[in-house]
């Protein structure tokens, strides 16, 4: 690690960022309108195409854009370590994603294997720009020693799900045999799930739950143990999972241990949340505070027996509500640092700025927790009466309207300020 | 004790001082409020000073790449003194919406600036800067 990485030339500038923040109104709303659409037909398996379909527009589509994005901003912070040509990883990836969680999602939805291919080539090829910059970047990289570890951990996840979810599409198409299919998706599942997302969002939750509100810090040994272990029960679990006769038992255990390692992480924030010096509570928090619920939710499911479709809902609305209330945060300070920078690069002194909650108003980040908040216990309780999965899809696409309105408020903001600078002349 | 650790450690006293501002003002006591953002703002500037005065300089002096990068340090610290005069305006004025704007801003503004700091430029300072300059400041802090 050198000073360089914290030169002005290397601070990522926001549209990179929010090139790939603004697939995910778009994702969430394609995943509300498979449930509407398809009802309670989505959760009667998770083998149905719908499930699939919803699933990857959630989880590609929306989920993994936004943590690539907050990846590229916060690495310099964090890490020391800036992404080189920002920019164009940025568009790449975006393009990658959004172009492959489009095909994915309608691959599964029509049944044409062909489309999953190319969908699986088009993400695995915006992902694979990502993931080699993102070793490069990470070689370099300082930091504490543990977030680096989360970061290397989680990308190295994203490398594992992305080769598991290739080979499942070619084993679609015929061109490859997997002899153990349904213990392979599971432990893709587990690598993405468990993995990519649950050590990405724990190790940058770690650093910025304590940041947003003056909270302890997090324990060492949950931060130096839980990518790690995470990582080895992961190992374990594709071990026994290539096997002719795996135990199921072994499995189980396994699956046991890699609930509990979350489990300890979402406790822990739990607490760290409620010795928070800040008195206030926003849209951001009780959405932090829903996530971590819904990891804990999603654990009670998983031991009591609900259908793996239930559990996977609540993770997935776990990791909505982590993700979404980041971005509500996050946003509007992107937009208006970039805005502060101009002001300054270029000496626009008389040029007053928006106020950060006029970037993103308190009322909006409200509505949109709130839809996302209800779409998930909605859906999560689906089984007591299936209307609700329509209902829930409804309010999805409801969020993502809301979420899409306040992404480009908050752009059309930052453009008008933009050319008034432009306007009040070159710098002196 | 290491730049790292004593500087971090201002940063976390800072903090504290900071989040007292909205505690107050939360139960609206103003006048304790501003009082929590007036001394908010002077340990702040404190830190600011040894950093501006004294170990940006030996960092500029000790490696040919530290321009840079402690110049976006310093425009950092400008940008967080405009936000101090709101933070102070708006608790002067019991101005509830002003305050939750400029606590806000300032808040971020600030974190990323630290974890800058504590992530990169402090463990930089203390490989190229001899020790006893985090001591005598470790000293300093403690006599104060």
């Amino acid at each position: 690690m050198d000073l360089s990485g914290l030169s002005p030339d290397k601070a990522p500038p926001v549209e990179a960022p929010l090139a790939l923040f603004y697939l995910m109104p778009l994702f969430i709303g394609l995943a509300g309108m498979v449930l509407l659409w398809q009802g309670d037909q989505v959760l009667a398996s998770r083998w149905a195409p719908a499930t699939l379909a919803a699933t990857h527009f959630i989880v590609l589509g929306a989920l993994a854009p936004v943590m690539c994005g907050a990846l590229l901003q916060i690495s310099p912070v964090l890490l020391g370590a800036p992404f080189p040509r920002v920019r164009l990883i940025a568009l790449l990836t975006a393009t990658g994603l959004g172009v492959g969680s489009l095909l994915i999602g309608s691959g599964f939805l029509t049944g044409l294997p062909v489309l999953l291919v190319a969908g699986g080539v088009a993400a695995a090829s915006g992902l694979a720009v990502f993931l080699v910059a993102a070793q490069l970047v990470l070689r370099g990289a300082g930091g504490r020693m543990e977030t680096r570890w989360a970061v290397r951990l989680a990308t190295a996840a994203l490398g594992v799900t992305l080769l598991l979810g290739l080979s499942l599409a070619a084993a679609r198409m015929g061109w490859l045999h997997l002899p153990q299919h349904l213990l392979l998706v599971d432990t893709h599942v587990a690598w993405g799930l468990g993995g990519w997302v649950g050590l990405l969002l724990a190790g940058i939750g770690m650093e910025i739950i304590p940041l947003f509100y003056i909270a302890p810090a997090f324990s060492r040994w949950i931060k130096r143990t839980l990518p790690i272990a995470v990582f080895a029960i992961l190992i374990g679990l594709t071990a026994l999972a290539l096997q002719t006769s795996a135990s199921m038992a072994l499995l189980k255990t396994l699956m046991l241990a890699l609930f509990v390692a979350h489990l300890v992480y979402n406790l822990a924030a739990l607490a760290v949340q409620r010795r928070r010096q800040r008195p206030q509570r926003d849209a951001n928090l009780w959405l932090w505070q829903l996530s971590h619920v819904g990891v804990l939710a999603a654990f009670v499911a998983w031991l009591v027996g609900y259908s793996p479709s239930q559990v996977g809902v609540l993770l997935l609305g776990a990791a909505l509500s982590f993700v979404v209330g980041s971005m509500l945060k996050i946003v509007p300070f992107l937009s208006w640092l970039d805005l502060q920078q101009r002001r300054i690069a270029g000496r626009h002194v008389k040029v007053t700025l928006p106020r950060l909650r006029a970037l993103l108003p308190t009322r909006t980040a409200n509505a949109v927790g709130l839809t996302l908040a209800a779409a998930i216990v909605a859906v999560a309780a689906a089984p007591l009466a299936p209307l609700l999965t329509r209902v829930g899809g409804l309010l999805l696409v409801v969020c993502a309207v809301l979420l899409g309105y306040a992404l480009a408020s908050a752009a059309r903001q930052r453009h008008a300020v933009i050319r008034q600078f432009d306007a009040s002349g070159p710098a002196r | 004790m290491s730049y790292l650790e004593v500087l971090s450690e201002q940063h976390r006293a800072c903090d504290q001082l900071f989040a007292g501002i909205e505690q107050h003002a939360y139960k609206g006591d103003w006048t304790a409020a501003a009082s929590a953002a007036q001394a908010f703002v002077n340990d702040t500037e404190v830190h600011f000073a040894y950093e501006e005065g004294v170990l940006f300089p030996a960092l500029e002096a000790a490696s040919p790449n530290a321009t840079g990068p402690t110049s976006v340090m310093r425009s950092e610290h400008a940008q967080m003194r405009e936000l101090f005069a709101a933070l102070l305006a708006a608790t002067a004025e019991h101005d509830t919406e002003a305050l939750a704007d400029a606590v806000e801003t300032l808040l971020f503004v600030m974190q990323q600036h630290n974890a800058k700091e504590e992530n990169v430029l402090y463990p930089i300072a203390d490989r190229l800067l001899p020790a006893d300059g985090a001591k005598e400041l470790d000293s300093t802090r403690k006599v104060g």
